[in-house]
């Protein structure tokens, strides 16, 4: 019923492209990040026009499947900078799934910063600006710090649900885990297909539980640190 | 560039899709709150072999691909149901399914394992000297779940639920993979044979976003009905 050579036989063949489906997460994630900080600061601090464009933009990347925003990428992008005489047509469908996964959970993870953000207290910005610091001074030395660690267990999750999501990007034609596993489908006529996913799902669940023990840990280290921080902090 | 009469045009063929992609969405919804909640409560009161089951199951479904999940399902389940009949000499399971049972079938257990997290974080949110309350008067335990801890529960994981089946209703747009002409598959064929994908997507995108901004307001509201028990205490 089933094939344990046929599935040894796929996990070997699998397995070299799961460093492609991790970076891809990473460069996505990263650049998510770097974005939806952007996103969260502009909806923050109410910069006119931009904050409407950023409510518009999160409602519509939370409201539309990935699999859609995927294919929009993938084919209006290059028509979008086309007129500006920016030729990214030769660009790899690679390339293409990351962008699309990055504009995806910069929306998403906008939304967990901006919450971590407004779960500072007010008056430290006051001190912080009492002792003259800038506001930018004030986000990175002070708030980020401590967003982050609030940010983490959200942050987390959405990694996880991003790199499921990268499961996607064989549909325009990336040759990651997943579209490795047609490709082998393909070449097999589809007779050890149950196998070949059965092997696929494996791969994925361990990496997502790696990935939730990972942050898991990070948290409890976190937490440990800070409050130790903040027990000296009451002793002085 | 784009073509908007040509969107226009064509937002009626995708729109003929929604009531199948939003059937089987809250088919698989329904399912999944009566199954996540029997788990929830499984879980919580550690329930000997079956919660430890019930930890399992919900730790693959939330770290397998939903679309990895889908094609495992809808190639797998004939064959193991064939296995069972032939190791069992008879013809008792179905070998052959229609798509939209598979469907419905595989966004169930997939959803009934976040709805069982949500359950499972909303009944533990209740102060659980509340049912020894209810207890103390004379209610039986499930009668204290149903009438004290339940009801509470379900105001605060409204809004878990409500992204759920937004959840559900995008993740559709992948039955495809199990040929089921949803929005999505409808826009790939109309796109296919006009050569017109960005209009296409563009106009799906756009039919998902009023379908699933429209639903998130539908939560919010049912979120404000069943918080109103809160009100009434602070008033």
């Amino acid at each position: 019923m089933f094939d344990v050579q046929a599935a040894l036989d796929a996990a070997v063949k699998l397995l070299p492209k799961l460093p492609c489906t991790l970076f891809m997460t990473a460069l996505a994630l990263a650049g998510g990040l770097a974005l939806g900080l952007i996103l969260a600061v502009a909806r923050i601090r109410r910069v006119p026009v931009l904050a409407q464009a950023v409510v518009a933009y999160v409602s519509f990347m939370r409201c539309t499947p990935t699999l859609v925003q995927l294919f929009l990428i993938f084919y209006c992008l290059p028509l979008l900078v086309k007129p500006a005489g920016i030729d990214i047509e030769h660009w790899s469908s690679f390339t293409y799934a990351v962008i699309a996964l990055g504009l995806h959970s910069a929306a998403v993870l906008s939304e967990v910063l901006r919450a971590a953000y407004l779960s500072v207290p007010e008056t430290q910005f006051e001190a912080a600006s009492s002792i003259g610091m800038t506001y930018a001074q004030t986000l990175r030395r002070i708030v980020i710090p401590q967003a982050l660690r609030i940010a983490l267990p959200n942050l987390g999750n959405n990694a996880i649900s991003l790199f499921k999501e990268t499961s996607l990007a064989f549909s325009i034609g990336v040759v990651d885990l997943m579209g490795q596993a047609q490709i082998i489908i393909n070449r097999n006529y589809g007779i050890a297909i149950v196998e070949v996913y059965a092997v696929v799902s494996l791969i994925y669940w361990a990496c997502s539980w790696l990935l939730g023990r990972f942050i898991d840990h990070l948290n409890l280290r976190w937490a440990a640190k800070y409050s130790l921080l903040a027990g000296k902090a009451s002793h002085t | 560039m784009i073509d908007i009469g040509y969107m226009i045009d064509k937002v009626p063929v995708i729109l003929a899709a929604v009531p199948r992609t939003l059937a089987i969405a809250a088919a698989a919804m329904a399912i999944g709150l009566v199954c996540g909640l029997v788990i929830a409560v499984i879980r919580l009161y550690r329930v000997p072999l079956l919660s430890q089951l019930a930890v399992v199951y919900i730790s693959l479904t939330r770290g397998i691909p939903l679309l990895v999940q889908m094609y495992l399902m809808f190639y797998g389940l004939p064959r193991l149901f064939a296995g069972l009949n032939a190791a069992s000499g008879t013809a008792w399971l179905p070998t052959e399914f229609n798509p939209y049972v598979t469907a419905i079938l595989i966004f169930s257990l997939y959803t009934s394992a976040y709805q069982a997290e949500t359950w499972y974080a909303a009944l533990n949110s209740i102060d659980y000297r509340q049912m020894d309350a209810a207890l103390s008067i004379g209610m039986t335990a499930p009668q204290g779940l149903a009438r004290i801890v339940i009801p509470q529960a379900v105001a605060n994981a409204v809004p878990n639920f409500g992204n759920l089946f937004i959840g559900l209703v995008k993740g559709t747009s992948l039955t495809f993979a199990i040929q089921i002409v949803d929005i999505m598959a409808v826009a790939k064929i109309q796109a296919g044979a006009d050569y017109r994908y960005i209009e296409m997507y563009l106009a799906v995108s756009l039919v998902y976003w009023a379908i699933n901004a429209l639903l998130e307001r539908l939560f919010v509201r049912i979120e404000r009905r069943f918080s109103k028990y809160k009100r009434l205490i602070t008033a």
